[in-house]
């Protein structure tokens, strides 16, 4: 899935920039990383991505379809072909793992035994099987963000977007997960992945687009913000 | 060929899975019912009570209706002949009505046929028995094509200007207020139909936008990740159908239960009169149609109720 940015802007209420003129191209099956510091824009430009937010101005084309023109009765079509991993989790808390994980399969109207063979091996990708029947409230926080990713790649999207997967995990669940998003990329998927962690941002060694202030700057040198 | 089966394959699994999530909708809705089975039971019970006045109404206008079957609603016109006439004199006034264009039928009704007629009914047959001479006169009974006032005023008119009339009468007025009492019965039954009808959408509505605030959560997620909002809205709408289906199927259930009550008593009543006259319970058709409009309504509940709570999302 190839997306292009092309002087892109985005405002929200109260003349808050959020993205200035920004133009960039991620190819089909690139792996990125979206650096930069909290309120940059990079939530903002995820978001822009998968029509949760609207540019204000410029064009957003993933596989060539515009995005700031897209049908508001296209948008879903659009999402079921994208895996996003929300920095809030958004877990329902009254499903099982299993069923959480089984939502978007239902959803894009899979049968129920297709549902249920596809969530689990999803579940077992991210090595969280041994739990498909237990509620997501007994979850580690890492464990819970592994379900999040499996509910992401169970329709087996071509883009993978996830919005900083390592936050509010200690460092080994982190490695664990960052792991798993290099393993998607080899994989052919389209991930991009915004974080402001050094420790996602070194063990992943991928092409970084770093944003300030809504702006694309060249990336920091790692040994420099310490 | 073998791309076209391979689509045709593909379209009858798409077609086989959209079905069966329809019927898992279904299925998933009819249980919600069961989750809260109190506040549900007394929720239908509440909207089939509204249900079955306006069905109850329509059982007493049905009743009227057929009793306004039994006389004539298309009032008569009586002509009588003087005592006096002869049989050409009939003829003529025969040949007159047969001319007449206005006229939809006529009836020559002789005095002889008219005497036995009258011991039948009242039962004074030995007192009419009695009578020297038979004191009723040959009349014609017509009925015109267009039974308005103003018309068949005209036409006592003309009748009676006829050589040998002795008098020309109609009195349908009783059978006309009970016409004009159908029709404003009708009329209200119609009103009060949508009225009633609409408080199921309304109550279903309510229910729906409840339902869906408790699952914001699920909902919100759902959006998120691709569902469309027909998705969303789809088990609500099961939910809101089945709900009137039920509603509908409780009006028949508590008219039955009133019917049976009140029946015995009209009979007691009726049977002072000579009559056998009971209300009868609704004809399958019409308990279809109560069952289709209360699902109808339901639907609508669900829909607007469903529509307005999802647009916030």
């Amino acid at each position: 899935m190839v997306i292009r940015f092309n002087q892109v802007c985005k405002t929200y209420p109260g003349k808050l920039e959020a993205i200035r003129d920004l133009s960039l191209e991620i190819q089909s099956g690139e792996a990125v990383l979206l650096t930069g510091r909290s309120g940059s824009g990079k939530t903002t430009l995820i978001k822009m991505i998968c029509a949760l937010e609207m540019p204000t101005s410029g064009q957003i084309l993933v596989n060539n379809q515009d995005i700031s023109r897209i049908k508001k009765g296209h948008i879903p079509y659009l999402r079921q072909n994208i895996g996003l991993v929300f920095q809030e989790q958004k877990i329902l808390y009254d499903h099982t793992v299993l069923s959480n994980v089984s939502l978007p399969l239902h959803i894009s109207g899979h049968s129920r035994s297709e549902t249920a063979q596809r969530a689990k091996a999803a579940l077992e990708h991210v090595g969280l099987l041994h739990r498909e029947k237990a509620n997501p409230l007994t979850l580690s926080g890492g464990e819970r963000q592994r379900m999040c990713i499996a509910r992401a790649i169970v329709n087996r999207p071509s883009l993978l977007l996830v919005d900083e997967p390592t936050a509010n995990l200690d460092a080994e669940h982190a490695a664990s997960i960052i792991d798993l998003f290099g393993s998607f990329h080899q994989a052919g998927v389209t991930v991009i992945i915004a974080t402001h962690d050094d420790q996602v941002i070194r063990r992943l060694p991928l092409r970084q687009i770093h944003l300030e202030a809504g702006q694309l700057e060249r990336p920091f040198p790692l040994s420099g913000r310490h | 060929m073998k791309g076209l089966s391979l689509y045709q394959a593909g379209t009858n699994i798409f077609m086989a899975n959209w079905i069966l999530q329809h019927w898992f909708t279904f299925w998933q809705a009819f249980g919600k019912l069961f989750k809260t089975p109190l506040s549900s039971f007394l929720t239908i019970l509440a909207m089939g009570a509204s249900l079955c006045l306006p069905a109850g109404l329509y059982l007493i206008l049905q009743s009227l209706g057929s009793l306004q079957g039994v006389v004539h609603t298309n009032p008569q016109i009586s002509i009588f002949m003087n005592p006096q006439a002869s049989s050409s004199d009939i003829g003529q006034v025969n040949q007159l009505l047969s001319q007449n264009t206005e006229i939809k039928q006529y009836r020559f009704i002789p005095k002889s046929e008219a005497i036995q007629s009258l011991a039948k009914s009242s039962g004074i047959s030995n007192l009419l028995a009695g009578l020297p001479s038979n004191p009723l006169p040959d009349a014609f009974v017509v009925y015109l094509k267009n039974s308005s006032p103003e018309n068949m005023a005209q036409f006592k008119k003309l009748a009676k200007s006829w050589a040998s009339v002795d008098s020309v009468r109609f009195d349908a007025t009783w059978v006309r207020r009970l016409h004009a009492l159908l029709m404003l019965g009708q009329n209200f039954f119609v009103l009060i139909s949508s009225l009633l009808g609409l408080t199921v959408a309304v109550v279903i509505g309510n229910t729906i936008r409840l339902q869906i605030a408790t699952r914001h959560d699920e909902i919100e997620i759902s959006l998120l990740i691709g569902a469309t909002r027909r998705f969303i809205r789809r088990p609500f709408l099961y939910f809101g159908l089945i709900q009137g289906l039920l509603a509908g199927l409780a009006a028949w259930g508590m008219l039955s239960i009133c019917l049976l009550i009140a029946n015995t008593d009209i009979a007691a009543f009726s049977s002072t009169y000579g009559s056998t006259f009971s209300i009868h319970n609704l004809p399958s058709v019409a308990v279809g149609t109560l069952l289709i409009c209360s699902s109808f309504f339901g639907w609508l509940g669900a829909l607007i109720g469903s529509s307005s709570a999802i647009k916030n999302f």
